[in-house]
């Protein structure tokens, strides 16, 4: 791993696209900025190790309790328009997001 | 034609129109790129997707718009552009669903869903920044905060429409009587 020491201000450069900057230290907190392409996704790591954790345990689902489930969950109306792969379309807001400037606290607790 | 030893649903045999690719497959499981769709159930709202690359390995899928109609997967076009998605309607939004030992308790991942295009059978899971949607949302207990509203508001409209008729009635034998609120008003 490689450990650099940056004071508030400056700033580190992984590739051609990606800036890292010290926004602000604050006590026992550090301040980043992240500059990166749109397609680079960025989260914080605990994040990522949730949903890492939690498809782990959603691979592990065995056939013998799915039809319990599905008796509990009963007639979930099922309209017409519900495609053939168990999914909806309807959901989906594509945005064109402005450069990742305030996103600070946009993820959220849980 | 592919065939892959399963171990849920033994040997699976997938015609290659039928496969799904995920690009970057699912987060914590980068390598598994290829699934195939199968049904739980004809009346089972459950679908597997289950791994070509890894027979032992399958997600439990839901249509979340099932049991929260109101969700909203907000993406960046650079985030969905490797699906190549030319139109919303070929969108398609599933959600896995974690399976503890008591199904009343089965979760899903709203905050992680899968975006497939229909079209090309590509599809890939995206991390929402919405803080309202976790990775363990209790299906059930939506499903009957819904039943719940649903009744209220019918037993809201059976009052409103019984207080409609009161005040037409009294309305009535004020006009044809003895009133002295002329102006009607209450």
């Amino acid at each position: 791993m490689l450990v650099l020491t940056r004071k508030v201000g400056e700033c580190i450069a992984i590739g051609d696209d990606i800036k890292i900057i010290v926004m602000q230290i604050r006590g026992k907190q550090v301040r980043l900025g992240i500059k990166a392409g749109p397609e680079t996704v960025v989260h914080r790591e605990e994040v990522y190790q949730r949903i890492q954790e939690e498809n782990r345990q959603a691979s592990m689902t065995d056939t013998q309790s799915l039809p319990d489930a599905a008796r509990a969950i009963g007639q979930l109306g099922r309209d017409g328009s519900e495609g053939q792969d168990g999914g909806g379309g309807r959901a989906l807001r594509r945005l064109v997001r402005s450069p990742r400037g305030s996103d600070d606290g946009d993820e959220g607790g849980e | 034609m592919i065939k892959v030893k399963t171990t849920r649903f033994g040997e699976v045999e997938v015609k290659d129109k039928d496969v799904i690719t995920l690009p970057n497959g699912l987060i914590g499981f980068p390598e598994l790129k290829r699934y195939v769709m199968l049904d739980h159930d004809k009346d089972s709202p459950f679908k597997w997707l289950q791994s070509l690359d890894d027979g032992a390995i399958a997600f439990v899928l839901i249509n979340p718009l099932l049991f929260k109609p109101d969700y909203t997967v907000e993406v960046t076009e650079a985030e969905v552009s490797d699906l190549d998605l030319k139109a919303e309607e070929d969108a398609v939004i599933s959600v896995i669903i974690t399976m503890p030992s008591n199904p009343q308790n089965m979760t899903a991942n709203l905050k992680a869903p899968l975006v497939f295009n229909l079209k090309n059978r590509r599809g890939k899971q995206v991390i929402l920044n919405n803080s309202a949607y976790t990775t363990r949302h209790n299906i059930l207990e939506e499903v009957k905060k819904r039943a719940q509203s649903a009744e209220t508001e019918a037993v809201q409209q059976v009052i409103e429409a019984a207080k409609t008729k009161a005040d037409e009635a009294a309305q009535a034998s004020a006009a044809t009587g003895t009133d002295q609120t002329g102006s009607g008003k209450r």
